[in-house]
């Protein structure tokens, strides 16, 4: 396949206009699970090691959280998509910034997949040039490949006490079935390791062929519900990475073979 | 209605991106894979739990009034733990390990000491200590931090 029909063949606007919906919900939550903290995260003037070391103006957080909350409202609701859109991505990277603390990985994979979202085109239905959706998915695809590489390069993963530690952490593990069942000790840690890395690199991969995209979905759903159950990590990260998942559904094709399901139903 | 030319002009905008967006993941792999120290090197972007922490720490607060030490909750201002996480800020914050950063520490310790004053507590001393859970040995250590004076 060219460059020009990797990125720019007509296709579906449906999947990127979906994203843009769940996205938006995400961040709007997320921030809305900040309010009780605000002045915590925004306004003390002790232990700040964010992007911005000042105490930001409180009121441009107010207002930056308001028009999260609009913008999301907007998107969510169909109206002036575009200029939302922009609203959104310009006071979501203010909070991270202006956050006493480093924004975390999946946050800044929110704020790159919103500057994607500002050249989305803004209709719901029809056929576009798929450079946005296709720099959507490779972004997300390039989170799990650069993971799984990382994790392979290194020696506690190979060898799983990387995972044992974890799942012993007061802070991060001792946690559902972390805490129920012995995980951390025996052949455990390195076959939940290696689980990890394969199933991450074929996360990356698996995605954008038809033939094994399902088994990809599958395999992320997976990774991210033995998370879920075994690690104390936010809910958000799982939430935003799966509702990627939206990007990869083929209209008329679901998930799968790639084959429209009039021609599966037929054959 | 798209014309050819803003069709051409917005080919030529997506190829930037495109072009960017791409270099920036080269640049990010070569800096991963290169031998030599930061900053020329650096570590592969969404290396999530790479290299897990391998000891959990604590930090609590002690304040004296007379002759009586008594607990400081530091989670009345610092409640916030990120997601499903008992982690706080003050745990992990790099000011409480770094030698280099006293100041810091005591304008953080004077931060608190005003916090309990202007609630109308007597404070003569404020104790912060580090409690560190090794996850290997499972061998736990306190590690004073710091002693001040308002």
């Amino acid at each position: 396949m060219t460059w020009a029909g990797f990125f720019f063949a007509d296709e579906s606007v449906r999947g990127v206009h979906a994203f843009r919906v769940l996205l938006a919900v995400w961040t709007a939550v997320m921030v809305a699970e900040r309010l009780p903290y605000a002045v915590e995260l925004y306004a003390l003037p002790v232990l700040r090691i964010g992007l911005v070391t000042a105490v930001p103006p409180f009121a441009t957080v107010v207002v930056a959280m308001i028009g999260v909350f609009v913008g999301a409202g907007l998107i969510v609701a169909g109206r002036w998509p575009r200029v939302a859109t922009a609203v959104v991505f310009v006071c979501f990277a203010w909070l991270a910034a202006a956050e006493c603390r480093l924004p975390r990985a999946y946050v800044v994979l929110a704020l790159i997949q919103w500057f994607f979202l500002v050249w989305a085109p803004a209709r719901r239905d029809g056929e576009a040039p798929r450079w946005v959706s296709q720099l959507l998915k490779l972004q997300f695809s390039v989170a799990y490949g650069f993971a799984g590489i990382g994790k392979l390069g290194a020696a506690g993963w190979r060898t799983g006490e990387a995972v044992a530690v974890t799942l012993r952490a007061p802070h991060y593990g001792d946690y559902l079935l972390s805490s129920w069942f012995a995980l951390d000790v025996g052949v455990w840690p390195w076959v939940i390791a290696w689980g990890t890395i394969v199933g991450e690199i074929f996360i990356a991969l698996g995605l954008w062929w038809p033939v094994t995209r399902r088994a990809a979905i599958v395999a992320l759903v997976l990774l991210h519900v033995g998370i879920a159950a075994t690690l104390r990590i936010s809910w958000l990260f799982h939430a935003l990475m799966l509702l990627h998942v939206v990007l990869f559904v083929r209209p008329g094709q679901g998930f799968g073979s790639g084959r429209p399901r009039a021609a599966r139903a037929a054959a | 209605m798209a014309t050819p030319a803003s069709t051409t002009a917005r080919r030529r905008w997506a190829s930037v991106v495109i072009a960017g967006w791409i270099s920036l993941q080269v640049i990010a792999a070569v800096r991963a894979a290169l031998p030599w120290p930061p900053p020329w090197s650096a570590k592969l972007p969404w290396e999530m739990f790479r290299v897990p922490p391998a000891v959990d720490h604590e930090l609590r607060a002690l304040m004296r009034a007379g002759d009586a030490w008594e607990p400081v909750a530091l989670d009345r201002w610092f409640s916030y733990s990120r997601g499903a996480t008992g982690e706080r800020a003050t745990d992990n914050h790099p000011i409480f390990f770094d030698p280099a950063r006293s100041r810091e520490r005591e304008v953080f310790a004077r931060w608190v000491m005003a916090r309990l004053i202007e609630d109308g507590r007597r404070v003569d001393e404020l104790r912060l200590v580090r409690r560190s859970h090794d996850l290997r040995s499972g061998l736990v250590r306190e590690h004073a931090v710091g002693r001040y004076t308002p």
